[in-house]
């Protein structure tokens, strides 16, 4: 069986850099990149998962799918074979820095998941995946960096191959610590009451209940600094009144998404975080 | 009590293509949000005096009848004044907006507004400075005002370099937000258009990006 064909491009650190000021420091050596596949083969129809993983330097973060307030979303692009297809890429929740409106990001370590599926016949020896990473790195200043993957997968004729042990654990570590989708929690209720976002649910455990929002065109929290409710009896009830501007969405469909994160005190027993999508219907409020 | 049922390997993989319908390309991109700011739209947009680096005093009040465009400008974020091809001065963007606003208005008045004194810890003096060296060097022509205090940006709630606002003839704010989609849409040429032709401004907001505004 050949081993999985992972590159992962190390970058020198940049705190060699003493003395210089943070924008003349290199974008690209404060983020450390690599992606590895949680399959060491492909084999027709199979699933399985790109794991995107970037380190950055102490102080420094980059940012989650909806920057907020200032910062620039980290974007993946990927070039797949014909017939390979890739689902939404899955992001952990992440770090809120505060402001008038805050930002949404990772400092340390993030990895990010994509799904991906082969088709039911695969041609050559190997299946060449090239990921494009580039990333807006903010401390004090700002600092763009882009860097370039190339995965060569081996071609497997059957399906299902064990994952690489070493890959499996770090897909495994990281999607437990991905949001869950509504779906899954019947507990939680989450709707609109007019111009009003209202979620609902349990929170055993939890001191507060964070909403963090998407960015979604023409509708948008009215208070974005002020996205959180406490949790009572085990309970929480989070209303966010919201914009609704119909002129703003871009053509999009008015919709109000985001995730619902509980805030645990030190030492107590995670749980989990919900993201969901939600149509604002025309004409609402 | 277990909350909701965890994600398998086998189902997040599913739920995953579902949601994005099999694309074959990267997908999330920065769109819109709100605004927050304490300029508003449909309202007179705040009244400012600032000088610039040549030591030209600029009052908003001074460009009455004319439409005027304002940009939050950093010389060192990437997007905004910075090097390479991500910065909209290095890259003929705002040359190429310019251009178009000139065809469609030849009054328009195009400033940069810099208020990194506190991003960059530096004194406005220095500050000005540094942007007259940078102007001259890119070859930017309009103006930058000097926001030594951050006073400014924080009366329009700039967030972001850039960070657009557009102004009417009356000194009424009708758009601010993303300078463009990053793409082929620059929202700030769509707005003087609209004013030009006595339409509605759509958008009227569109979710600024770039590098945070820090106010003292």
């Amino acid at each position: 069986m050949p081993s999985v064909i992972a590159l992962a491009a190390l970058a020198v650190p940049a705190t060699a850099a003493q003395g210089q000021a943070d924008h003349e420091l290199d974008g690209e050596a404060l983020v450390r990149t690599s992606v590895v596949a949680g399959v060491d083969a492909v084999g027709p129809d199979d699933r399985f998962e790109l794991a995107i993983r970037f380190r950055m330097e102490p102080e420094w973060h980059i940012y989650w799918r909806n920057a907020g307030g200032s910062g620039m979303p980290t974007e993946i692009d990927l070039t797949l074979p014909e017939g390979f297809g890739r689902g939404e890429t899955l992001w952990p929740v992440p770090k809120v820095f505060p402001g008038s409106e805050p930002s949404y990001g990772y400092d340390g370590e993030v990895v990010l998941l994509i799904p991906i599926t082969a088709p039911a016949t695969l041609a050559g020896d190997t299946v060449p995946i090239t990921v494009d990473l580039s990333w807006l790195v903010c401390r004090k200043s700002c600092l763009f960096g882009a860097r370039e993957h190339v995965l060569e997968l081996p071609v497997s004729t059957r399906s299902g191959e064990t994952p690489e042990a070493e890959h499996a654990e770090l897909i495994s570590t990281w999607r437990d610590r991905m949001p869950l989708p509504l779906e899954r929690c019947p507990e939680f209720r989450i709707r609109l009451d007019g111009d009003r976002l209202v979620a609902e649910g349990p929170a055993p455990g939890a001191r507060s209940v964070r909403f963090i929002p998407e960015s979604t065109p023409g509708v948008t929290p009215r208070r974005l600094d002020a996205l959180e409710a406490p949790v009572v009896d085990g309970r929480f009830r989070l209303v966010v009144p919201l914009d609704v501007e119909p002129a703003n969405a871009l053509g999009e469909p008015l919709r109000v998404a985001g995730l619902i994160v509980p805030r645990t005190t030190p030492g107590a027993k995670g749980l989990p975080s919900v993201t969901f999508r939600l149509p604002v219907p025309t004409g609402s409020p | 009590m277990r909350i909701c049922k965890p994600f398998l390997a086998a189902a997040i993989a599913a739920a995953g293509l579902l949601g994005a319908g099999l694309a074959t390309t990267s997908g999330i991109a920065a769109t819109s949000e709100t605004a927050n700011a304490t300029a508003e739209i449909g309202k007179a947009a705040p009244a400012f005096t600032l000088t610039d680096t040549d030591g030209k005093t600029h009052s908003l009040s001074d460009f009455k009848g004319k439409i005027v465009v304002l940009e939050w400008f950093c010389p060192t974020c990437p997007y905004s004044g910075g090097r390479g091809k991500n910065s909209i001065h290095n890259n003929g963007s705002v040359k190429s907006l310019a251009k178009d606003l000139k065809e469609v208005d030849p009054d328009v008045v195009y400033i940069l507004v810099d208020s990194s004194t506190a991003k960059m810890r530096v004194t406005p003096e220095e500050l000005s400075k540094r942007d007259a060296e940078l102007k001259k060097k890119i070859d930017i022509a309009a103006p930058i005002l000097i926001d030594g205090d951050t006073s400014v940006a924080r009366a329009y709630g700039a967030k972001t370099t850039p960070h657009m606002f557009v102004i009417d003839g009356e000194g009424v704010l009708r758009y601010h937000g993303a300078f463009s989609d990053r793409q082929k849409t620059n929202y700030v040429l769509g707005a003087v258009k609209a004013i030009k032709s006595g339409e509605s401004v759509e958008p009227t907001y569109v979710k600024q990006w770039g590098c945070g505004v820090r106010y003292k």
